[in-house]
């Protein structure tokens, strides 16, 4: 189920509208599956036992170097359990993926290295070169991630999947 | 409204900038540009009884990048910059390199080092003078290299994420300093606001969504007194080292002849012919020295008539005799005691003075000159 061409130059637009229109409200809500997504940082703020504790806030101050963290949240809002449940978000322009850094419970996660039209893990993931010799994919390689659900997610329940990326 | 149609283009045309800005590749190794807006969604795909339902979209999170402020400041010189005592506008060489994620103003100082150890090895102690501070001109004059007059702006204005631009301490040498002597520098570079050239403030507290914060992210340099770590500052320390030649003269006699002995075992008496020889040294490890004049004075010998000056002691007319590495190859060379192309005269330069010129030593070279007197 990959989105045509066209239909996701329709999405661009939308996200266009949507910033333009400065639409902060990120989700989307009726009968079925529920997505939401969040971009967070992690900041280590002083705790009462002298150690620094990490909490996550907003992402907001990101310079080069520094790391966010995506958290997709769904949940299945209809009656009946959804199947074949697979989350795929593109790795951001500007940002790489972190090694490693994917989450989520009960999915297997594959990768992309060509804007998405074939997903793999990442031993099966190969660049070829402008030479014509290929090596293996790296981290900073993918343009996308996939979360296939191993289980249908049932009526009324909800979890998360994430991963962290470092912006270029 | 006439001007509703205007506004409306006006609109649209931003809007195709904004997308053109979205999607231009960041080839920026400092990272990616100030302001730049980082969006992303998720999608999922999902069936229900067996058939297939409707993509569904997150919608976009986002964030705004910040202004990072970094620097690197760093001396070119590989070595310290030899230099001699009087020279005027020697050049210490630096770059300073926008390593952030904006364009940005820099202020330039200099501070120096007092007493602590050079760049270089060696430790400082003395100063320059009239020590100033200049931009490479990078459109006028030779790019990278001090060009006197055409190099003038004292500050950097303007210097683009990932840019670079080179930097000049330019001083004046005392006289009376030795070869080792060493007068260090720190060039401190402080990032400062493009449009405004203020000192820079790092955002403190919580952010603004959506807003460029500035963030300093610059390490310490060499100037651990001026420029700490995320000070927008940088700095780099580089060493003046006087090289110079030091010259050493030692004048010595000997007796030639006299009437009675002969070349025998001759005695300093009336008659006698003595031969004086003026040594010059050029101590190693300094630098050479050029135009090297020898001159002694026989006045108050000649005029209280205790000598006379020997004209002919080398034969030709010639009596004086030089040996310097630069005269002849080196060999003794005899000089007539006329004033002309040779570099040796003998009452011309000056009365009743043996003056030889153009000697040029190297460090750890010699050179000696030598003439004869008649006892009286």
């Amino acid at each position: 189920m990959k989105p045509s061409g066209r239909g996701r130059l329709a999405h661009a637009l939308i996200l266009v509208f949507l910033m333009v229109t400065g639409e902060a409200v990120a989700g989307s809500s009726g009968e079925g599956m529920v997505l939401r997504i969040m971009v967070e940082q992690e900041v280590a703020a002083p705790a009462k036992s002298g150690k620094h504790k990490i909490t996550r806030i907003p992402a907001s101050r990101i310079i080069p170097g520094d790391e966010v963290v995506y958290t997709i949240h769904y949940r299945n809002s209809s009656t009946r359990p959804a199947e074949n449940v697979h989350i795929t978000i593109p790795v951001a322009e500007h940002t790489s993926y972190r090694s490693g850094s994917a989450r989520g419970a009960d999915t297997a996660i594959t990768f992309s290295v060509d804007g998405g039209k074939r997903f793999a893990t990442p031993d099966k993931l190969s660049v070829k070169l402008p030479n014509g010799r290929v090596r293996p994919a790296e981290a900073r390689d993918y343009t996308h991630i996939r979360w296939r659900f191993n289980k249908p997610v049932a009526p009324g329940a909800s979890g998360a999947v994430s991963y962290r990326a470092v912006l270029n | 409204m006439n001007n509703q149609p205007l506004f409306f283009r006006m609109v649209f045309f931003g809007i195709g900038l904004l997308l053109f800005a979205g999607v231009a590749p960041s080839a920026l190794a400092a990272g990616t540009a100030s302001g730049t807006v980082i969006s992303n969604s998720a999608t999922v795909s999902y069936q229900v009884g067996g058939i297939s339902q409707p993509d569904v979209n997150s919608g976009p999170a986002t964030f705004v990048v910040d202004n990072k402020i970094d620097l690197t400041v760093a001396t070119t010189d590989t070595a310290s910059v030899k230099v001699t005592p009087g020279a005027t506008a020697q050049v210490l060489t630096f770059t300073v390199t926008n390593t952030g994620n904006a364009t940005q103003d820099f202020i330039l100082s200099a501070t120096a080092v007092s007493g602590g150890a050079g760049a270089f090895g060696g430790t400082d102690n003395f100063d320059a003078t009239s020590v100033s501070i200049f931009v490479d001109n990078t459109s006028n004059g030779t790019v990278g290299t001090y060009d006197p007059g055409i190099d003038t702006a004292t500050s950097i204005n303007d210097l683009a994420a990932d840019g670079s631009i080179t930097v000049f301490i330019v001083a004046d040498i005392p006289l009376g300093r030795a070869t080792g002597d060493v007068a260090s520098y720190h060039l401190v570079a402080e990032a400062r606001d493009a449009t405004t050239g203020n000192a820079l403030t790092e955002t403190a507290g919580a952010d603004t969504a959506g807003s460029v914060d500035i963030v300093f992210a610059d390490g310490q340099g060499s100037d651990t007194t001026n420029d700490a770590a995320r000070d927008a500052k940088h700095s780099s320390q580089d060493d003046y080292e006087i090289l110079t030649a030091a010259l050493t003269v030692t004048k010595s006699s000997a007796v030639i002849s006299d009437p009675f002995n002969g070349t025998t075992n001759p005695k300093r008496i009336p008659g006698a012919v003595v031969e004086y020889t003026i040594q010059i040294d050029n101590a190693a490890g300094g630098t050479t020295a050029t135009n090297v004049t020898i001159s002694d004075d026989l006045s108050t010998e000649v005029s209280n008539g205790t000598i006379t000056f020997n004209a002919d002691s080398y034969g030709g007319g010639r009596g004086i005799q030089v040996t310097a590495p630069n005269i002849n190859g080196g060999a003794a060379t005899a000089l007539t005691n006329a004033p002309d192309a040779d570099q040796g005269d003998y009452g011309d330069t000056a009365a009743n003075t043996v003056t030889v010129t153009g000697i040029t030593l190297n460090a750890g070279e010699s050179a000696t000159v030598r003439f004869q007197v008649t006892v009286q």
